[in-house]
This record gives C-alpha cells, sequence and structure tokens, in this order.
C-alpha cells in the first residue's frame, strides 16, 4: 500500500481513518496488525483485501492497482487472490464443512484439487466433520474450516480480522499453530489483524498503528517485547 | 409502549411500505366496488328520476311479474283502447305511446355502439307536460312525418350526429334511412351513456316496430285535483283482461328497485374478488408479522427483560399493526376511489358508457373500507403477536432463535388436515345440496388447511423443484434452493399466498374448459344444423320477414326457427310450480336440424308438451301427468306430457309452434336453424342466406364452425374478466414474495456480505435471490393448480346433470400458470436481488 489514506464522512465530522500509511506485506510472511481501537487497524486490512477503497493512494496485489478495478474485477480478484477469515460469522449455515472450504471455488465454478483439499482438511484435523453443518461445529472448528476455505483457492494473500477472537486460549493456540505452519510449510503469505499480543507473538513481523498512522514494526517478536512495546505507546 | 411501537415501524420504513401496500390493494378493491356500483345507481336513479315525472297514470299490457326479468320486451295492445281510456272521468288528456328497439348504423351498415346497454326508440309526444324530452330551438324541431328522427343529444355528440344528416337505423325487422330533424335533450340534461333514444312521428313508430294499429302505452295526466291514485282506481275499474295501469310512481319504484337487484349483484360478485384480494393480503400480513417478530426477537426479549409483561408486548405488536392498518387503510380508500374513476373511464373506452355524474363517496363505503383494513391487519398479527409474548427473557441472550420446534409440526399436521377435511366436507355438502355459499366456504376452509400443511411439504418441495438449479447454476443456485428449505414455515406461507390466487385461475381454467367442451360436444352430437340465425342483440329475436324470405330460397332442406318464453308450470295437485323457459318447435322441420331425441317421436309435441328426461326426474313428473301452463301474458292451458326428450338444450321442455304463438305476444325467433339442401356447398348456402340478411342489420348468420368458434369467444371472454379480477389478488401475492425476501435478505445480510468478500460478483447474488423467489412462486403455483384443478373437477362432477358432461382438463394451460409464476417470481426479486447485491460487504460483515 502506497500513502493510503482513508475518510469516512465528510467535513467537520470527517474521520480519517487512515493518515498516509505505507505498508508492503512479504511474500511468504505472516504480518500482525495491532493499535489500540480506533487506530485504523481494521481499516488497513480490508482495503488491503480489496473490500474497501482508499480515498487517496493505492493498494496493489500481485501488482494490479486495485483503484483501477471495478467491482466485478475487484470481486473475482478477492475470489482468486485473497482468502479471509473472519472474527465471527465466517461459514454459510445451509452449507455443510465441505461445501463452505470449496465455496470460493464454486463460485467460480472452478475444479477442486484433491489432493489439495485433502491435505488441507487433514493438517486442519477436519476429515470427520466435512459433513456437519456450521452449527453442529465448535467455534474452533468452525474457525479451522474458515482457514480451509481461505487456503483452498492458493491465494497471495491471507487476510485474517481476529480469527481467535471468540476462541478459548487452547482452541485459539491451535488455530494459530495451523496458520503457522501455512506460512512455513507452503509459504502462504498472512496479514492479521489482532489486540493480543500473545496472538501477535506468532507472527514473523508486528506493524504498530495508532491514528491511522503506523508508528513502528517490530521483527520476530515474542508476547513480552508487544506487551513492552504498547506499554511504552500507552505513556 | 405506543411510542416504542411507531419508532420501530419508522426504522423499518421498506417492510412497512411493503406490508402496507398488501392492504391498500384489498381496501382500494372493497372501496372501488362499492364507488363504482353506487356511482352507476347515482347515474340511473338520476336517469329515472324524471322519468315518470308527467306521468300520473299509465297503461299497458299486463306481464306477469315472472316473465319481466330478463329479456326487454314491447308487448302491446290494440289502440281502440284509448278512447275508451281517455273518457274516463278525472283524465286530462291521454297520450297513446309506441317504443320498440331501434339503433343507429354506421357508414358501413355495423352497429352503431356495443351491443347491450338499451337502445330504444319511441314515438314523439307533442303534449311537453307528458314528454320529458324536449327540443331546444336551436336543435332543430320534433319529427312530425315519415322519414324524419330526432336524436337525445348525448348519442348526437357521442356519435358527432348533427341536425340535416341522414342516418340508418336498424329495427328488428330491417333499417332505413332518416333524416336528423332535432336533438331531443332530457328536462334533466341527463346523458344516457352508451342507451340511444330515437324519437319518430307516431304512426311512422308503429310501422318501424311492426306495430300498426297497436299500443305498447297510454300516458294519462289527471285534470286538477284528482290524485293519480284516485284516477288509477277509475282506470283500473274499466281496464280490459290483459291490461294493467300504474301510477307514475309505482312505476319509478319499480324501474329502481329492479335495477338496485342489478346492481347488487353486480357489488356482490366485485366484494367476492376484493375478498379474495384481502385474504392472501391477510396471509400476507401475518407472514411479515411473523418474520418481524422473528427478527425482534432479541428486541422483544429484551423488552422483557426490562420488565414489560407479556401483554404489553402482545399491545405493542398490535399497536403497530393497527398503525400499519390505519394508515394503509386510508390510502386504500383513496385508491379505491381512484380505482373506481379508472374503471370508469376504462369501460367508457370500450364503449361501455354508463350515465354520467360525480363519483359518489358514501360514508358507509369509507367507514366500510377502513374498519376492513384495520381488523384484518390487526387479526393478522395477533398471533405472531402472541408468539412474541411468549419469548422467555433469557432469549435476549441466545443467538440464532426462532427454529421451528418438532413438536408443533404434529400438531399443525394434525390441525390442518382437520381443516381440509372440513374444507372438503363443506364443498361437498355445498355441490351436493346448499349451494354456492357452502362451496365457497368449504373452498376457503380448503385453502386455509392446505397452508397450514403447506410447511410440511416446503422443505421436500424446495429440494425437488431445486433440483435442477445446482446443476445448472452452480453455488448460487444450491444456495437458492437451500434458503427456500430453510424456513418451510416462510416459504410455505409466502407461497400459499400465490396459492390462492393460482387456484381460482385454475379453477377457472379448468370449469371453462369443461364447460366449452361439454357445450361444444352436444353441440356437434346433436344440432344437424349447417347454419344458425340469430339476433346479435338480446332484446330482439330474428326478424320474422327476413325468416319468411330464407324460406323462400331454394337451396335449403329446411328452416326450422325456435321460439322460447318464460312460463310458470304447475302440476294438476299444485304440489310443483316451477318458472321456467320454454321452447316451441316446428315439429315437420326440426328433426333435420337438431337431434332431439324425443321418445315415443317428435311428432308427441303437437298433442302436448315434451320434457327431457332428467327434468321429468327432477319434478317427478311422468308421460300422461297433466300440466297448467300460464304464459306472460295472463293466459294458461292444460297441456299433457305426451313424450320424452333427450336433449335440454333451450331449457329442456318443448312445445308445439302453433301453440307458442296462441299464447305468447313475442313471436320472432330466438335462433332459426337452417339445413342446406345435399349438393349445395355450405359456403354457396351462407352467402345467400347472408346477401339476405344485408337489410336486417340485427340478424347474424353463421356456420356451425363459427357459431362454436362464436361460443368459445364468450367463453374466452368471460374467463378473461374474471382472470383480470383475480390478477390483483395474484398481484398481491407477488409483493409478498418481494416483502418476504427483502425481510430475509435483511436477516441475512451478514452471509450476503461473507459471499460477496469470498468472491461471488454481483451477478451470482441477484441470481441465487431471484432463483429463491422462482422456487417459492412455482411452489405456490403449483399447491394452486393442484387445488385448483381439484375444486375444478369436483363442480364439473356436481354439474354433471346438468350438461357438464365432459371433464376437460386445460394442461398447456395450467402448466403455462406455473410458468408465469416463475415468471412473477423473477419481477418479484428484482428490488430484493437488487439491494441484496449492493449491499456494502463492511457494513455486512461488522453487522451485529
Amino acid at each position: 500500500m502506497v500513502d493510503g489514506v482513508k475518510i469516512y464522512g465528510e467535513g467537520e465530522t470527517a474521520v480519517r481513518a487512515l493518515r498516509g500509511v505505507s505498508l508492503s506485506i512479504e511474500r511468504g510472511r505472516f504480518t500482525a496488525i495491532m493499535g489500540p481501537s480506533g487506530s485504523g487497524k481494521s481499516t488497513l486490512l480490508h482495503t488491503l483485501a480489496g473490500l474497501d477503497t482508499l480515498e487517496e493512494g493505492e493498494v496493489f496485489i500481485d501488482g494490479t492497482a486495485l483503484s483501477t478495478l471495478k467491482d466485478r474485477q475487484l470481486t473475482l480478484l478477492r475470489r482468486e487472490k485473497v482468502g479471509f477469515v473472519f472474527q465471527t460469522f465466517n461459514l454459510i449455515p445451509t452449507l455443510n464443512a465441505e461445501e463452505n472450504i470449496l465455496l470460493p471455488l464454486s463460485i467460480a465454478r472452478e475444479d477442486v484439487e484433491r489432493d489439495w483439499f485433502n491435505q488441507i482438511v487433514e493438517t486442519l484435523g477436519l476429515g470427520d466433520r466435512l459433513n456437519h453443518r456450521p452449527s453442529q461445529l465448535s467455534g474452533g472448528q468452525q474457525q479451522r474450516v474458515a482457514v480451509a476455505r481461505a487456503l483452498m483457492s492458493r491465494p497471495i494473500i491471507v487476510c485474517a480480522d481476529e480469527p481467535t477472537g471468540n476462541l478459548d486460549s487452547r482452541a485459539s493456540e491451535e488455530l494459530l499453530g495451523f496458520i503457522r505452519s501455512a506460512v512455513d510449510d507452503i509459504d502462504q503469505t498472512v496479514v492479521m489483524v489482532t489486540h493480543d499480543p500473545l496472538v501477535a507473538a506468532f507472527a514473523d513481523e508486528v506493524v504498530f498503528l495508532d491514528d491511522g498512522r503506523i508508528t513502528s514494526r517490530m521483527a520476530d517478536p515474542d508476547a513480552d517485547a508487544i506487551f513492552d512495546h504498547l506499554k511504552s505507546l500507552g505513556e | 409502549m405506543l411510542r416504542t411501537a411507531i419508532k420501530g415501524m419508522w426504522a423499518h420504513k421498506l417492510r412497512l411500505t411493503l406490508t402496507a401496500l398488501s392492504i391498500v390493494l384489498g381496501v382500494a378493491f372493497v372501496v372501488g366496488s362499492y364507488v363504482f356500483t353506487d356511482t352507476i345507481q347515482d347515474g340511473f336513479d338520476k336517469l329515472f328520476g324524471d322519468a315518470f315525472a308527467g306521468v300520473d297514470v299509465q297503461v299497458e299490457a299486463e306481464v306477469l311479474d315472472f316473465a319481466q326479468q330478463g329479456a326487454e320486451s314491447f308487448p302491446s295492445f290494440d289502440e281502440g283502447l284509448l278512447d275508451q281510456i281517455a273518457s274516463v272521468p278525472g283524465v286530462e288528456t291521454a297520450v297513446p305511446s309506441v317504443s320498440g328497439f331501434a339503433q343507429l348504423l354506421d357508414a358501413e351498415g355495423n352497429l352503431l355502439g356495443i351491443t347491450g346497454p338499451p337502445k330504444f326508440g319511441f314515438s314523439w309526444v307533442e303534449d311537453s307536460k307528458v314528454n320529458r324530452f324536449s327540443i331546444l330551438e336551436a336543435d332543430g324541431r320534433p319529427p312530425t312525418a315519415s322519414g324524419e328522427v330526432a336524436v337525445d343529444t348525448g348519442t348526437a355528440s357521442r356519435h358527432g350526429i348533427s341536425v340535416g344528416q341522414e342516418v340508418d337505423v336498424a329495427f328488428e325487422n330491417g333499417k332505413g334511412r332518416f333524416l336528423v330533424v332535432g336533438l331531443a335533450s332530457s328536462v334533466s340534461q341527463t346523458d344516457f351513456g352508451t342507451s340511444s333514444l330515437l324519437f319518430f312521428e307516431h304512426r311512422e313508430t308503429q310501422r318501424l316496430m311492426g306495430l300498426e294499429g297497436q299500443l305498447t302505452a297510454i300516458v294519462l295526466r289527471a285534470e286538477e285535483g284528482v290524485s293519480p291514485e284516485e284516477l288509477l282506481q277509475r282506470v283500473e275499474a274499466v281496464l280490459p283482461e290483459g291490461l294493467t295501469a300504474a301510477t307514475g310512481e309505482q312505476l319509478e319504484q319499480s324501474v329502481v328497485e329492479e335495477l338496485e337487484t342489478g346492481l347488487g349483484f353486480f357489488n356482490t360478485a366485485l366484494l367476492v374478488f376484493a375478498a379474495v384480494a384481502i385474504l392472501v393480503g391477510a396471509f400476507i400480513i401475518q407472514n411479515t408479522f411473523r418474520i418481524i417478530v422473528a427478527q425482534r426477537l432479541r428486541e422483544l426479549a429484551l423488552l422483557r427483560a426490562i420488565g414489560a409483561t407479556s401483554r404489553q408486548v402482545i399491545r405493542m405488536v398490535t399497536a403497530e399493526a393497527a398503525l400499519v392498518g390505519l394508515v394503509a387503510s386510508a390510502l386504500g380508500v383513496g385508491a379505491g376511489i381512484l380505482l373506481a374513476y379508472g374503471m370508469r373511464e376504462a369501460l367508457d373506452l370500450f364503449g361501455f358508457s354508463f350515465p354520467r355524474g360525480d363519483l359518489v363517496v358514501e360514508t358507509r363505503t369509507i367507514v366500510l373500507g377502513m374498519v376492513v383494513g384495520v381488523v384484518i391487519t390487526i387479526a393478522s398479527a395477533l398471533l405472531p403477536a402472541i408468539q412474541a409474548s411468549s419469548v422467555p427473557p433469557v432469549a435476549a441472550l441466545r443467538v440464532g432463535a426462532g427454529h421451528t420446534k418438532r413438536a408443533s409440526l404434529r400438531r399443525r399436521a394434525i390441525i390442518g388436515v382437520l381443516v381440509t377435511f372440513l374444507g372438503v366436507a363443506g364443498l361437498v355438502v355445498g355441490l351436493v345440496w346448499l349451494g354456492i355459499t357452502w362451496v365457497g366456504a368449504g373452498a376457503l376452509f380448503l385453502f386455509l388447511g392446505v397452508a397450514i400443511l403447506a410447511p410440511l411439504v416446503a422443505r421436500p418441495a424446495g429440494s425437488f423443484l431445486g433440483w435442477p438449479l445446482p446443476r445448472l447454476f452452480g453455488l448460487p443456485g444450491l444456495l437458492a434452493k437451500e434458503n427456500t428449505r430453510r424456513q418451510p414455515r416462510r416459504t410455505a406461507a409466502t407461497a400459499s399466498a400465490l396459492m390462492i390466487g393460482i387456484a381460482l385461475v385454475s379453477f377457472v381454467a379448468v370449469l371453462s374448459s369443461s364447460i366449452r367442451d361439454s357445450v361444444k360436444q352436444s353441440l356437434l352430437e346433436s344440432f344437424a344444423a349447417d347454419l344458425t340465425i340469430t339476433s346479435v342483440n338480446f332484446n330482439t329475436g330474428v326478424s320474422e320477414e327476413f325468416v319468411d324470405e330464407v324460406s323462400q330460397l331454394d337451396d335449403l332442406a329446411a328452416v326450422s326457427p325456435v321460439r322460447v318464453g318464460f312460463v310458470r308450470i304447475t302440476t294438476a295437485d299444485e304440489s310443483v310450480e316451477v318458472v321456467t323457459n320454454i321452447a316451441a318447435i316446428d315439429p315437420v322441420t326440426v328433426e333435420q336440424v337438431w337431434a332431439t331425441g324425443a321418445e315415443p317421436g317428435i311428432e308427441a309435441v303437437v298433442e302436448g308438451m315434451i320434457v327431457e328426461t332428467n327434468q321429468m326426474e327432477e319434478w317427478g313428473w311422468a308421460v300422461g301427468d297433466t300440466l297448467v301452463l300460464e304464459f306472460p301474458s295472463g293466459e294458461s292451458a292444460e297441456l299433457d306430457i305426451t313424450g320424452t326428450l333427450a336433449s335440454e338444450a333451450f331449457g329442456g321442455i318443448l312445445i308445439s309452434e302453433e301453440r307458442y304463438l296462441q299464447h305468447y305476444d313475442l313471436t320472432a325467433p330466438a335462433v332459426v336453424f337452417v339445413a342446406v339442401e345435399e349438393g349445395v356447398a355450405l359456403e354457396e348456402a351462407q352467402r345467400q342466406v347472408q346477401d339476405l340478411a344485408a337489410g336486417y342489420p340485427l340478424v347474424q348468420v353463421q356456420s356451425k364452425s363459427d357459431f362454436v368458434a362464436d361460443f368459445e369467444n364468450q367463453i374466452d371472454q368471460l374467463v378473461t374478466i374474471f382472470n383480470g379480477l383475480l390478477a390483483l389478488a395474484i398481484v398481491i401475492a407477488i409483493l409478498g414474495i418481494t416483502n418476504t425476501l427483502a425481510l430475509s435478505i435483511t436477516e441475512r445480510i451478514r452471509e450476503i456480505g461473507l459471499l460477496r468478500a469470498v468472491g461471488m460478483v454481483r451477478r451470482q447474488v441477484r441470481r441465487m435471490i431471484r432463483w429463491e423467489a422462482v422456487i417459492v412462486a412455482v411452489f405456490g403455483a403449483v399447491l394452486g393448480v393442484i387445488l385448483g384443478g381439484f375444486l375444478g373437477w369436483a363442480v364439473r362432477l356436481a354439474l354433471a346433470d346438468d350438461g357438464l358432461e365432459v371433464f376437460s382438463l386445460p394442461v398447456t394451460q395450467l402448466l403455462i400458470y406455473v410458468a408465469l409464476a416463475g415468471v412473477a417470481g423473477v419481477i418479484a426479486a428484482i428490488l430484493p436481488a437488487r439491494s441484496a447485491s449492493r449491499i456494502k460487504i463492511l457494513d455486512a460483515i461488522a453487522y451485529e
């Protein structure tokens, strides 16, 4: 992203959610975005993923400038190049786990690589849950299905918005382990928004955001270092 | 609580509008029906209000009351009576009057204006106290010689007729050309709509109507100091048998009463359709409130948690319904008045003009519209309101409430089957014994029963109807199918609303198709006539002079007229008394044109009367019985039943032509059947008869295939009118689909946001919504076609003895209905699909 500016509203009530953010996400890395609420971290993620548009500046995914795309092209780009994991409500209730995993492919009416599917399902331990509807799955299982879906189309980038926000610590750790291994084993690029230092510690790099600006970055973080850094920001 | 209700409503303007719309339409139909009929009534009241203003007493030929309904007739009497009546003490003036059928022709010799509304010709009355028409100086002068005519001003301006012009006029016995010498305006300046009135000189009128030396009425004015009632008594004292007298007031009364009965029937018919529209509206209102309540479960539970009693919750939901009902009904009343106005203008465009006047909006109409709208809305919302009140406060904390409980399904099945059974029972009772009201009630219960049962089959129906969709459209198709299966009750309720309308049009289709095929069969089986001659007008028969001319043609094997009339038949012991139609035939020629199936033979008619076997059975008669026949003229005769008849055409009772002519004044045949001589081409014979008919504009000559086509055409027209009236119910049902979809989309907004986020393009979203609507619509249509087909089958079966011998299932027609319902589904989905495809993904995902 280059010089990203995002403004909500107009005139005096306008909120500048992003004020000139430039950020490049390296391939094959796991990047966490942190910041207090209202810092613009979710907006940053949404604009990176092509869910939201910028007032100024530009987002490039795989060399494509998103502002040049119409809704349809943008949708197709999301379908092919971006994977999503949201905090809640990741799954379509009328579809079973398998159908949910294959959702982007079915939307595109593309053939399923069965080997790839089996590998993901096996890694995420969903083999015996494929015929279950979301309402029959635990929160952790639901998020794992969401991760499986995000990985299934081999996207250039996976955007995760507080993926563990609704999970207990064991399920959180499990899920983050899966995401971590996707990065390590298959070079999957992942960007994740979180406010939890313990969660951010799983990333290769943490980007700190405040008041719509990047304040600092931290490579190979651990939870204590992040916590300390946040504390220093608060002072 | 009221404030909360208002705020809640305002927050959901769209769904409010859609819910209100179904009420608006229903109320508009009710109000429109009343305003329309009231307005027509008012127009006619004004028209007839001064019709008898100048009449103190009027003398006419007597027509028994049972024969007065139906065809207009002009019974006449000898003009010699005039002097006798004029000499009655107290009579100031006695004016002779002659009237009959007369219709203007256009330049090509075709009848001007549609047939139906009365087109009369009168003798011009000089006495301005008696005649309510006058001709202003600027408008010419009255007709005084043969070949002159005066035209009423309304008709003249409608057809651009002016003084000095020549016009052609058709009468029962031919036509003539006349010079327009004046334009007659009524005292009250009334416009007669499509009715037209022509005035001729007195002797000329007698000649034109074929009533030389005859009168149809004598109008009397009383001397000063003699009341009409007094004069009536004196006149009645000297009146010979077969004549009757009445005061102007009595005449006006009877005309107005007759009119009210006719319009009352018309109004009732319209209201039945309005009731159907309202029933469908009620379904939709109920469904809407149910969904709204489900969506607001948390909000309602929160209210309960903070201390609102369940009664308060019921009151809140009902108050919301009452407000919607009130606003929508008010709009409906306004729309209804517009509808009545539009109806009148539309009919005017098609040539059905009614007497002009302002729209009549009675207080009764407004009150009724408001009450119906509000009551139906509240009643429909009551059940959902009670459900809402039973929400436990803890539900506020739970997510995803509103699932169908399994236990309730069984109860639903039992109730549904029970109601359906009641419906079928009502139907059977109505069809076999008690008549149309029970049939209607039975059908209503049947609809309700099936609607109650529909949720039980909604899931399998969704799977079945939606099975090709995933294959055809991939994921959007699959989701469309699954979404219809998601809330079977909602799907079923939405579909049921459409079911009602489709069931009724299917019923009409099945019944009309059966009528068509039955009549066709009996026509083809029993009628051997090559040509059929009828009058284009209900008011007149086929000119006898024309029949004489046709009889002279060499190429015809038989020319056989059939005359019809009312008759009152009593058995000798007076145990049975029926008023019915009777037909008179010529026993010599009839067998060549009509296979009557008479036993022992058609000659038996000469000795007495022959009766169709089913009717014999129904009234408990047997060959050899002696019956008393009373004719409209007041005469009566004793006749033996001398034979039986297989065909029930013309009422199923035949007498001989000779006997008919002895007792009836009206002598023009209703139909003349013609058989063509062997070896003569039908076209050639038809051409010859048609050439003769050129002099008789009212006569219509049809070959057997023309006749059948004409009949089919009439049936089709009726079906079109019925379908037009039922269209409103279907439109409301389609609005219901839109409404349900819109509400479901609000519910599923996060889901749609997610689909969009992971790559569903807008077109696919629209496709998903669209096919969901199509499945729901087709489900409703299939239920409707099955129900309508069943109703049609049952009614046909009940009427099998009354001539509906053939059951015909118009498969193509019914399939078209289902297909059209699918198209309607697509249309219903346009707006919801668009709004679903345009949701802001982020808002949807962040939706809490």
